[in-house]
């Protein structure tokens, strides 16, 4: 007896009859495949990271960007340690009596006023200020305390009579100004 | 580059339907199909869209898993492995034992020619790519071997109950 009159039945019973797996089998391979499809997925976004930024330094180089751009990172280095850390305005010549306050944020400046060498004295002024005072101000006028190179000897009186001349003829005029600021005095 | 297991689920059927057409159904079948993908995610990387689709390399990896399989195992080539009693297994699969049953009477090249066109789904091109054959020559071989299974499926028919009958004493 014939179970199969041609080909084509047997071919229709051979895919009919063909084994299907377990649901559990195709759900395991099928999570295995995912993890490692979306493990791989990580390494391709890193490698292509790397790959960019590659390309990037390379077209940076190509056209000078990198010390602009190393140049740029120092800057962002320098405020951000300014942040941090705060640097204090070194003062050329700090004046001999000034408050903590005062010293964080003045500076020494000696001013002159008109050709009169005795005339001089040491303010504390902010630093944005200096270049202003350097304009403006007479001759003579300097960053930091006056020193006794601003004063004549034996010319002129002090009017201040904040420092005296010394017998070895130095003197030293300190004149404390304080500007409040942030409401301290 | 294209991924050939983006889409996994219709690959592991076409693998597992040829595993059991050419090893026999059940838990051994399932190890290589297992196999195939752990071995096809290792390597992954050789698969080149150009020279086949993932459904043909795939088979290929279980080709090799399977030699290793049947070399590991000491079983003769053309027997069964030891796979659950027809009464143990669900109706639907003791259907399909016979066909199964029958490929494995066969000898391992007709037996591969059918599992990887009937259980695997490929075309004869690309079983020819596989075996290094043309496709006109894996289309005899599989018409060839179609009509080997056919008789031997002819020949395993019970024969009709009247001569049965008729042949038995009476009591």
């Amino acid at each position: 007896m014939k179970l199969f009159r041609n080909d084509d039945e047997l071919e229709r019973e051979l895919r009919r009859q063909r084994p299907e797996p377990r649901d559990e089998l195709v759900a395991m391979v099928s999570e295995r495949v995912a993890e490692r499809r979306r493990g791989s997925r990580v390494g391709f976004r890193l490698a292509f990271a790397g790959v960019l930024t590659a390309g990037m330094l390379a077209g940076l180089a190509a056209v000078g960007g990198l010390s602009y751009a190393a140049d740029a990172v120092q800057t962002a280095a320098r405020s951000a340690q300014h942040v941090v850390a705060p640097v204090k305005h070194a003062a050329p010549a700090k004046p001999a009596a000034v408050s903590s306050a005062d010293k964080q944020y003045k500076v020494a400046f000696c001013k002159h006023y008109g050709d009169n060498k005795n005339k001089a004295k040491t303010i504390l002024i902010d630093p944005s200020a200096v270049p202003a005072q350097l304009k403006h101000s007479d001759k003579g006028s300097h960053v930091g305390a006056c020193t006794s190179g601003d004063f004549k000897p034996g010319k002129g009186k002090d009017k201040d009579k904040k420092g005296k001349k010394g017998k070895k003829g130095k003197s030293t005029v300190v004149k404390k100004t304080v500007v409040k600021k942030h409401g301290k005095k | 580059m294209h991924d050939p297991l983006a889409n996994p689920e219709p690959l592991i059927k076409r693998v597992y339907g040829y595993v059991a057409y050419r090893i026999g159904d059940g838990p051994e079948a399932e190890d290589v199909t297992s196999e195939t993908f752990a071995r096809a995610l290792r390597y992954r990387e050789s698969f080149d869209s150009r020279r086949g689709d993932p459904a043909a390399w795939l088979i290929g990896i279980a080709r090799r898993c399977i030699a290793d399989a049947l070399r590991s195992r000491l079983n003769t080539p053309g027997e069964l492995p030891d796979v659950a009693a027809p009464d143990a297994l669900d109706e639907r699969a003791a259907s399909r034992v016979d066909m199964t049953r029958q490929l494995a009477r066969l000898d391992v090249r007709d037996r591969e020619l059918l599992a990887l066109r009937y259980g695997a789904d490929l075309t004869a091109r690309q079983i020819g790519e596989l075996l290094e054959l043309k496709t006109n020559a894996v289309e005899v071989a599989l018409h060839r071997a179609l009509a080997r299974l056919r008789e031997q499926v002819d020949a395993e028919q019970p024969r009709p109950v009247e001569l049965r009958l008729t042949s038995q004493p009476q009591s």
